[in-house]
């Protein structure tokens, strides 16, 4: 579209979680965490479940405030995105006006946040599904929409919650591919909360492995030598990682087990 | 809805209950036939139809006089449900303070507040639209604020995420959300409001050739012309059961993208 | 139905003429279906001879001077002397009297004649035993402020005047006048007539009057029965199978009523008190001046020579015809035995 600028040559924005501890009650849910993500990086946080994953991702979302430690970007910094474990959609509107809504909440005209949700769509490959209602798309369809609608507003920072964890697994490698491409097209920072070994192998450039709750770091890996898309999956050097990943995660659920 | 499918579905909305309702006739003016109640007791359906022949015009003027206070009773219960609604579900303070007292609107027995209605209107239509108001507005109030109440609360976030404000809120999410709820309210307080206006004509509405079912009904109860009281019954629950369907149909129109 | 005007003073504590309507429906349904089963019954179910005949006396409103002569035959215990075990119903605006008492219900009941007449077209079969009031009371009343000086102005003018719906006596002034004035319903209680100074309001002469007297207004009335339209009212009624099978209950009904009304009118002080006690709602001082104005309209010359409660074919004969003429009826009633004479 000639009417905007390109996008940014270096667009991703760092994430800095510093010494983060979260407690519910009487549980702690998160315990010191410490992650920086750099600019334009891909990162894959994984851990056994109930691991405060998702706390973690909501607390860099600034959708939950830390007890204690600190995050930057502050809450409301503008650039940062967030794609729910669901579609979220609202079901009386269309999957374009669903794209537009964020554009919409933050006043921006209508005939450009049209121009954007279409262009969003096509960046997801729906662009002839504008005019659908949620509940005519399939499942896969709908995250796509919910994708668009987290790119639409061009982020710096994508904050991922399991998107694709509902999908069967031909269609969510299909969208982790397409994740991919636009991480890498668009340059923004990316942090994918996934339980799946082989999508955050498929996808990221670093993997941060939490521990048992509450959750710490218990292993990074940097997954940078092994490359993306359906060709890297079937290397051995995937497969050795996804190997790796599951001990350190086994190691990460049973601590008393040597790994 | 294509022209076929659409009348063979018409057919099969319509079709059960018509079929009951001419059992029902049938096997009503059979007793009637049979067992000859005296008419000041149970008059037949032809005899209902025939009192219903004899007094036409007198009687549908009527109908025409009370379903008019109905629609605009249910107009004005619309509004004042979905605002007052709304008001009071952007409160906790004031849904504490206000619902249980608007929950009494439905307790209170009308036809002892009914009176009242004419010292406040005055007699005539004014009174017989506030009654109607009276009982169809609790309905859509509560269906307001429980359609706004039960909001996805993942969509809530969503728009928090967004840095949506109040208004924004409100209007891109709390209330097309609450409008499925919204219609069901307004579809039950259609029928109510045909009882809330022949219940304000019973004492507002004025008598002569121009009295509303409401009068018409006491007038040939007086006259133990029971016959003329089932055709006036029978004339005011037709205006429900247009009303009803009339909102029916705005409501799935309205609500065309929720279901589709 | 004086019970519904002198419901005046009770203000909007009292069960509302309109629920009636609603009531007298399901009433009338209720009936309908325990009818076909029920009517053999009364006229088959012999009591014993030896226990006294059971008369549940069925009041079209809350016990006042319009029933004193009742009241007066209980405490003097008439109707036990006559072999009767009387029990009063109270009425309200709910009870549909002339349906009950037709459907063997119960086995008296007071109302109107003209109600009594439009039941019996409609096929019910009702036999007035006793006239209370040999002359209609009914009356229009309004306020001094009102302009209208007769029963025609009020009735030709264009002030609203509030009326029961269905009232027989509304065909009979619209069909005399030729006119109607806007009517609206009568709500059972004075509290909208006292506010609205150019409203008139149906009444009985010795009710709602001596309230307005009493709150210190200033009221004029206007009877109806001047205009030639005077039914028989707070006629006590049977049903022709009860009549059929207990007549020697029936006459011991209406001599105990006679008796019980002599004592009456001639004392109303004596028995009054015992009636207010039944009816907190309205004074005893409105009770005793009710009754005295109440008196020529149940004491005439008639009934000197007839005896209390008595009446004429004529009358009877005189009704049916103004109801048919006003089509207050589809058409004449049948009149033989309409009522029991001496």
């Amino acid at each position: 579209m000639e009417h905007r600028a390109p996008p940014d040559p270096s667009p991703g924005l760092p994430l800095r979680l510093e010494k983060v501890s979260k407690r519910f009650e009487e549980s702690l849910a998160v315990d010191d965490v410490t992650l920086h993500l750099a600019p334009g990086s891909f990162t894959a946080l994984v851990g056994p479940s109930g691991c405060g994953k998702t706390t973690l991702l909501r607390i860099a979302a600034g959708l939950l405030p830390p007890d204690t430690g600190s995050v930057d970007p502050a809450p409301g910094t503008a650039g940062v995105s967030l794609c729910f474990q669901e579609p979220r959609l609202l079901p009386w509107r269309t999957a374009s006006a669903n794209v537009a809504l964020p554009l919409e909440l933050a006043g921006v005209p209508r005939a450009e946040r049209r121009a954007r949700a279409q262009e969003a769509l096509a960046r997801v490959q729906l662009p002839d599904s504008g005019g659908a209602l949620p509940a005519t798309l399939s499942g896969g369809m709908r995250m796509r929409v919910a994708l668009a609608r987290a790119l639409v507003t061009d982020p710096r920072l994508l904050l991922l919650d399991e998107p694709f964890g509902a999908l069967d697994e031909i269609t969510r490698q299909e969208l982790d591919d397409m994740l991919r491409a636009l991480q890498e097209a668009h340059g923004f920072t990316a942090l994918l909360v996934t339980h799946s070994i082989a999508e955050a192998v498929s996808l990221s450039d670093e993997v941060v492995v939490l521990s048992r709750a509450p959750g710490r770091v218990a292993a990074r890996r940097d997954l940078s030598h092994v490359g993306h898309g359906a060709a890297a999956r079937q290397s051995a050097r995937f497969q050795a990682e996804v190997a790796a990943l599951q001990t350190a995660l086994d190691h990460a659920a049973h601590p008393g087990v040597p790994a | 809805m294509t022209g076929p499918t659409g009348g063979r579905r018409l057919l099969s909305t319509v079709g059960p209950p018509l079929t009951v309702v001419v059992f029902v006739l049938v096997a009503w003016q059979a007793a009637d036939t049979i067992f000859d109640p005296p008419a000041y007791l149970l008059p037949g359906p032809i005899e209902i139809h025939r009192a219903f022949l004899n007094d036409a015009p007198r009687l549908l003027a009527a109908t025409a006089r009370t379903g008019l206070a109905a629609v605009v009773g249910l107009a004005a219960a619309f509004s004042l449900g979905v605002i007052g609604g709304s008001v009071l579900s952007a409160s906790r303070f004031l849904r504490r303070g206000v619902y249980p007292l608007a929950s009494l609107l439905q307790m209170v027995p009308l036809v002892a507040l009914a009176p009242l209605l004419v010292i406040w209107f005055g007699y005539g239509q004014r009174a017989t639209v506030a009654s109607a108001v009276i009982v169809a507005v609790f309905p859509i109030l509560a269906a307001t604020i429980d359609g706004l109440q039960s909001t996805d609360p993942g969509l809530r976030e969503l728009f928090r995420v967004y840095r949506a404000g109040p208004l924004a809120r409100y209007w891109k999410l709390g209330l097309p959300s609450a409008a499925p709820a919204i219609v069901t309210g307004t579809r039950v307080a259609a029928g109510l409001a045909v009882i809330g206006a022949v219940v304000g004509e019973f004492v507002s509405g004025f008598g002569g050739e121009e009295a509303p079912l409401g009068i018409v009904i006491l007038s040939a109860l007086r006259e133990s012309r029971t016959d003329l009281v089932f055709a006036a019954v029978g004339l005011s629950a037709a205006v429900g059961f247009l009303l009803f369907g009339a909102v029916s149909s705005l409501g799935w129109l309205a609500l065309r993208r929720w279901h589709a | 139905m004086a019970g519904l005007e002198a419901l005046a003073r009770v203000g909007f504590a009292v069960p509302m003429r309109p629920s009636a309507a609603v009531t007298v429906l399901a009433a009338a349904l209720a009936l309908a279906l325990a009818g076909c089963s029920d009517r053999g019954r009364s006229a088959s179910a012999k009591e014993p001879a030896s226990t006294k005949t059971r008369i549940r006396f069925q009041l079209d409103w809350v016990p006042q001077p319009e029933f004193g002569g009742l009241y007066a035959g209980l405490a003097r215990g008439y109707f036990a002397a006559e072999g009767l075990d009387v029990q009063v119903l109270k009425g309200g605006a709910s009870v549909a009297v002339p349906q009950l008492v037709a459907n063997d219900k119960v086995e008296a009941g007071v109302m109107g004649a003209d109600q009594l007449l439009a039941v019996r077209v409609k096929g019910g079969r009702l036999v007035a035993v006793y006239a209370t009031y040999q002359v209609s009371p009914r009356a229009l009343m309004v306020h001094d402020a009102n302009p209208a000086r007769s029963l025609e102005e009020v009735w030709r003018g264009q002030n609203p005047v509030a009326v029961e719906p269905g009232q027989s006596y509304v065909r009979w002034l619209t069909a005399r006048y030729g006119t109607t004035p806007p009517t609206v319903p009568y709500q059972g209680a004075l509290a909208i007539f006292e506010g609205s100074p150019l409203l008139a309001q149906q009444c009985f002469i010795s009710a709602e009057p001596v309230d307005m007297e009493l709150l210190g207004k200033k009221v004029r009335t206007f009877p109806v029965a001047a205009s030639g339209f005077s039914p028989y009212l707070g006629v006590v009624a049977v049903s022709e199978a009860f009549q059929a099978e207990h007549p020697e209950a029936v006459r011991a009904l209406v001599r105990a009523l006679r008796k019980g009304w002599t004592d009456y009118l001639a004392d109303p002080g004596a028995f009054n008190p015992a009636i207010a006690a039944q009816n907190p709602a309205m004074s005893l001082a409105a009770m005793n001046r009710a009754a005295e104005l109440d008196r020529p309209f149940i004491e005439t010359q008639f009934t000197r020579r007839a005896g209390l409660g008595a009446m004429e074919e004529s009358r009877w004969a005189e009704l049916a015809r103004q109801l048919v003429e006003i089509k207050a009826i589809a058409r004449a009633p049948d009149l033989k035995g309409v009522f029991v004479g001496e």
